[in-house]
């Protein structure tokens, strides 16, 4: 077992737990539509750093990422099978980071449209006059 | 392993701290740069964990393009927070 | 120290402590796994395997070859992700089509002469990520993204004029990303339609030949390996991400008074 690789990993995990309770805390706490935009773009970005520990290996001395330096043959691919990290997890993070990018742009764009009709930034407006109209 | 274990202490330590500062600032210009800092942050991780095509995907977004859009936006809104 | 606070302060910080726990003691399993699982064994043992001509993909780079071969599908169909948020953006500010004319300045000389230098440079390097995504790190989103930061630094740095003199339509960027879309769909059902002219058998999204299907896009380019269809999906998604990306920014940096204007208009017109 490889001990630097697994005080590595415990102490990343830790840290994307604390990152991702900071920004849910930045989502649900701060009023401005413009911060809650950069708080939800911070919990995706902490979100996707999961799966490639979920596709680490450690149980392997010098672990190698998962790609072949020059066309192999048999050996090689057997070398290279034995000591290589997991491709699958990091497949699906490159569609994740662009489907982030996407909901990013796009509500950027509604928030200049929600500054038409309020006149602010402030959530809080949204929500009175939500309480407002149900009480009535 | 030395090199690569110091590598991610110091910089997940950083990027608990730029996350913090980021959600807690008043003026949102601060907290677009350091949104750009925990992406530099996190490219770094993402190295180190050997996976070298997620880290050429992430830097453009998270350095580049997404700072570059808030701070356009942020001129026609408000820059600071109510 | 209001009620409200209290609660989200403590449930977030219990819900910090017991995740740390949980996977601490390896309750959702060990995290990562002691060995590797089976599907990533297949799969790392068949994207350069000559000997085993109905899996292989010819190409070095295994995370490009999960992505545009063995889940091509799910590739596609995330581009026609982005294209529906562009789309979106695009109709939100549809009265921007043409950019309108402005007088706006660029910044000083200093910045402008840097950004001259640096710009060759982002082209280059998205340039050779696009390209050579099938024998190194790299491939068509990477490069494509490289490639967009560079119109994004001419409209900041040099003003919403440089689009007005280059005469840059965003209708022509739209139908550019619109095209390339159209080109990558085309490309997953060439096999078939090649197949049902020659009369043999012939599979959607098909790379390399088969057991029962000859056909087999080119796999060699003067002895350095061409994996097929992977190059082209590269080329033709590079193509798309700028030109998507490019139009998003063009129209959010449309001068502020007239986008008042364009929103006030509309609402006495309600």
């Amino acid at each position: 077992m490889n001990e630097a690789a697994s005080l590595m990993i415990t102490v990343t995990i830790m840290t994307i737990v604390m990152n991702i309770s900071i920004a849910v805390y930045g989502v649900f706490t701060r009023p401005s539509l413009t911060k809650k935009i950069i708080s939800l773009i911070m919990c995706t970005d902490s979100i996707n750093i999961f799966a490639v520990i979920i596709g680490f290996r450690i149980s392997v001395r010098y672990p190698s990422p998962p790609i072949l330096p020059e066309p192999p043959d048999l050996d090689d691919l057997q070398v290279f099978v034995s000591r290589s990290v997991d491709p699958i997890p990091q497949a699906l993070l490159v569609t994740a980071i662009v489907i982030g990018l996407a909901t990013s742009v796009f509500l950027m764009g509604l928030s200049i449209l929600y500054y038409k009709h309020f006149g602010t930034t402030d959530m809080r407006v949204f929500s009175e006059e939500d309480a407002d109209e149900t009480s009535e | 392993m030395i090199i690569p274990l110091i590598v991610v202490l110091v910089f997940s330590f950083f990027s608990i701290i730029a996350t913090y500062l980021a959600v807690v600032e008043k003026d949102l210009l601060n907290s677009a740069i350091f949104m750009a800092l925990q992406g530099v942050c996190y490219t770094l991780i993402y190295y180190v964990l050997l996976a070298p095509d997620v880290s050429l995907a992430y830097i453009p977004v998270s350095s580049g393009l997404l700072p570059i859009l808030l701070l356009v936006v942020l001129r026609k809104l408000e820059r600071f927070e109510p | 120290m209001r009620g409200k606070d209290l609660i989200i302060a403590f449930s977030l910080a219990s819900f910090t402590i017991a995740l740390g726990l949980i996977l601490y003691l390896e309750g959702l399993g060990p995290l990562p796994a002691r060995d590797l699982r089976f599907l990533a064994t297949s799969i790392l043992k068949n994207i350069f395997n000559p000997w085993e001509a109905n899996l292989t993909t010819y190409s070095l780079n295994a995370v490009s070859a999960v992505i545009w071969d063995y889940r091509a599908l799910d590739t596609i169909l995330e581009t026609a992700v982005l294209f529906a948020a562009i789309t979106g953006v695009t109709a939100l500010f549809r009265e921007f089509f043409n950019v309108p004319n402005t007088n706006l300045q660029s910044l000083s000389v200093v910045v402008r002469a840097s950004t001259k230098v640096v710009l060759p440079l982002i082209v280059l390097v998205g340039t050779s990520l696009a390209i050579h995504g099938h024998l190194s790190p790299g491939g068509g989103f990477q490069g494509g993204a490289v490639l967009a930061v560079a119109p994004a630094l001419l409209i900041t740095v040099f003003s919403l004029r440089i689009v007005y003199d280059l005469k840059l339509k965003a209708e022509f960027l739209l139908g550019i990303r619109f095209s390339a879309l159209l080109l990558i769909i085309l490309l997953s059902l060439t096999p078939p339609i090649l197949a049902s002219i020659s009369g043999v058998k012939g599979y959607v999204l098909q790379n390399m030949g088969k057991a029962d299907s000859p056909l087999s896009m080119p796999a060699w380019f003067l002895n350095t390996p061409l994996a097929g269809s992977i190059f082209f999906f590269n080329v033709l998604e590079t193509v798309a991400v700028v030109a998507g990306l490019t139009l998003c920014i063009l129209l959010v940096s449309v001068e502020w008074g007239k986008i008042k204007n364009f929103l006030t208009r509309d609402e006495n017109r309600e």
